[in-house]
């Protein structure tokens, strides 16, 4: 391209430049955009959750619907073989209308954490890059040559992977929540189970904040996105490979404190009041656990941005 | 009226155990002004401490009305000030203008006048269609005009330009070289051009600081240092010119015969009087004596001879 100068396309600014926003948005809009320019790994990340999502929405749609003692129009022989096979028969269930919403629960649990294992995928997938692609790059000298703070950086880039953790891990639970609401008689299951609500915003939340603290962390450190991507996917499999050694050859399950995974499946048992004898082990050294990553993660986050800023 | 202004400014790195700047004065005057100074002179390390990007050890330090060494002086100042870095840098996945606009975005412009503005300074670069195109496929010269545009997209009062011709081949050079000429002549611009490279201060700046080993060797008008220099001259002359010259250098005078077959004479004083006097002598006809243009190279070099003999 032959290169020219257009001095006449020049004029003086005029405007005022804002000094007080918050500069986070621009780089969660960019952020976002550049994630969602390549459809095929959003439509591979996202149909699993999505799928997951639906068939899971018929399941507690139809278990609720037979706890009113009716089977949901279309259904037909279809609707009350399912209704057999996930506990009994319609008469019963009808019958016992708060062991069925409890049942609906413990479904939205089981849902939790098979859809949490996809958010995981999506935040490592598209969080991986975030810091280590823009010190690769050089990014970070067009960054930090502007009005614009460590913390507005990295808020920006924490809400990238966060939104992507809310998509892959909360919404699914609500959505599978408004169904059985909606489903349930006289709205008997937010009656009954409406904590479930706050408990999926609280544990999607805290899982959430976990996993993009430990991308973030991870990708600071990294060189490229490959590495980062890398780095996350056995930091998950190796705490969780030794904190099962560990608890097995001490004897002691509070090492699965080891494994935010573990500790994922401790806190969603306790926090929706699971009995799962097997798993019994101290939920507040989960919290603690999941609470030392985070600040540990953040450490290392804030140590390696500013060595970012300080070119 | 100056735009920086540096008062004892020290600047250790501890790792090296290198003095970077060792107690660096200096007044840098509004218009276009060369930074120049040999491979670890210091020039680098100034640029980052007038963005407050690093803190110096001692001394004081103002740009543009604001003091880099506090948080909200920096962020003001950057506000008011453009940053072409030397490396390359860009920001993975985005296009020419959505770099342009996000950057616009972090200094604070509206989304509207983010585009339009990024368009303009694309425009006045001469990236045309190209802009459209992820920055990962460009070429060397459109990378150092979209840096360029970056920095200008605020409308900056002061733009600080680290090599601006790093890479480039002649055409990108030249046309880099008219553009800064424009901005610092044209369009009111207070540039700081941090290079290595003297033919490029000497075409585009008005005011040249010569920096060595973190200290200020010289700072003059560009014309001071590359005027006349009445005792290096020109002379053609017919006749036995091998004769002429051993007299000359028989004189004590620095001869040295040019491709056209004159001879550059340095005299031993500013009297040409002993060139007519030894040509008389030798039998040789003088045609013309013009003075030679020192260049700032010679100036550049002879300040860092002058140092090393203090040294």
């Amino acid at each position: 391209m032959k290169a020219e100068m257009h001095g006449e396309t020049w004029r003086p600014w005029s405007g005022t430049l804002d000094g007080q926003r918050l500069r986070c948005g621009p780089i969660v809009r960019a952020g976002l955009r550049i994630a969602l320019r390549k459809k095929l790994p959003l439509v591979l990340l996202f149909l699993p959750p999505v799928v997951a999502t639906i068939i899971f929405s018929f399941v507690v749609y139809t278990v609720a619907a037979l706890a009113q003692g009716m089977v949901p129009a279309g259904l037909g022989a279809a609707g009350g073989a399912m209704g057999q096979a996930l506990g009994g028969g319609q008469n019963s269930l009808a019958g016992d209308f708060v062991q069925q919403l409890v049942r609906v629960r413990e479904m939205i649990v089981g849902f939790h954490l098979s859809t949490d294992l996809f958010s995981l995928l999506l935040m490592a997938w598209f969080g991986a890059g975030l810091l280590a692609e823009d010190r690769r790059s050089g990014a970070h000298l067009l960054y930090f040559a502007r009005p614009l703070t460590r913390t507005d950086y990295l808020l920006g880039k924490f809400s990238i992977v966060a939104l992507f953790g809310v998509l892959g891990s909360m919404l699914p639970g609500l959505v599978i929540i408004t169904v059985a609401v909606a489903a349930s008689p006289d709205w008997s299951f937010l009656q009954q189970e409406g904590s479930v609500i706050w408990k999926t915003l609280l544990f999607g939340g805290a899982w959430t904040i976990v996993v993009s603290s430990i991308v973030l962390a991870v990708s600071s450190l990294a060189s490229r996105r490959s590495y980062a991507l890398a780095g996350v996917f056995a930091f998950f499999m190796f705490s969780g490979a030794i904190s099962q050694l560990l608890a097995r050859l001490l004897k002691d399950r509070d090492w699965l404190a080891l494994s935010p995974v573990q500790c994922g499946i401790r806190i969603a048992e306790a926090l929706f009041d699971l009995k799962m004898p097997v798993r019994d082990w101290n939920t507040t050294i989960a919290w603690t656990s999941w609470a030392l990553m985070v600040g540990v993660s953040w450490a290392i986050i804030v140590w390696r941005t500013r060595r970012l800023e300080v070119v | 009226m100056s735009v920086v202004r540096l008062q004892s400014v020290v600047k250790t790195y501890p790792r090296g155990k290198v003095r970077a700047l060792d107690g660096l004065t200096v007044t840098v005057p509004q218009g276009a002004v060369g930074l120049l100074g040999p491979n670890g002179a210091g020039k680098t390390t100034l640029l980052k401490i007038l963005l407050g990007l690093i803190r110096p050890e001692e001394g004081d330090v103002e740009v543009a009305g604001h003091k880099p060494t506090t948080r909200a002086g920096q962020l003001q100042l950057r506000q008011l000030v453009g940053y072409m870095p030397e490396s390359d840098c860009l920001i993975p996945g985005q296009t020419g203008v959505e770099t342009v606009v996000l950057l616009a975005r972090l200094s604070g412009l509206s989304d509207k006048d983010a585009l339009s503005r990024a368009h303009e300074v694309l425009d006045y670069v001469g990236l045309e269609e190209a802009r459209y195109r992820p920055v990962e496929g460009w070429s060397t010269g459109m990378k150092q005009r979209l840096k360029l545009a970056q920095a200008l997209v605020h409308d900056p009062q002061l733009l600080l330009l680290d090599e601006p011709t790093n890479g480039l081949d002649p055409a990108g050079r030249r046309h880099m070289l008219d553009l800064i000429r424009d901005l610092g002549h044209g369009r009111g611009k207070s540039l700081l051009v941090c290079t290595h490279l003297l033919a490029d201060v000497e075409r585009t700046c008005d005011h040249v600081i010569v920096l060595s080993k973190g200290r200020v060797l010289a700072s003059s008008p560009v014309g001071a240092l590359v005027g006349e220099d009445r005792r290096s001259v020109r002379v053609q002359a017919s006749g036995d010119l091998s004769a002429y010259r051993q007299a000359l250098q028989a004189r004590d005078m620095l001869v040295d015969t040019q491709e056209d077959g004159s001879l550059a004479v340095r005299l031993t004083a500013e009297d040409a009087d002993p060139l007519f006097e030894v040509a008389l002598h030798c039998g040789v006809t003088i045609r013309s004596v013009q003075p030679q243009r020192s260049s700032l190279e010679q100036s550049f070099l002879e300040a860092l001879a002058t140092q090393e003999a203090q040294a």
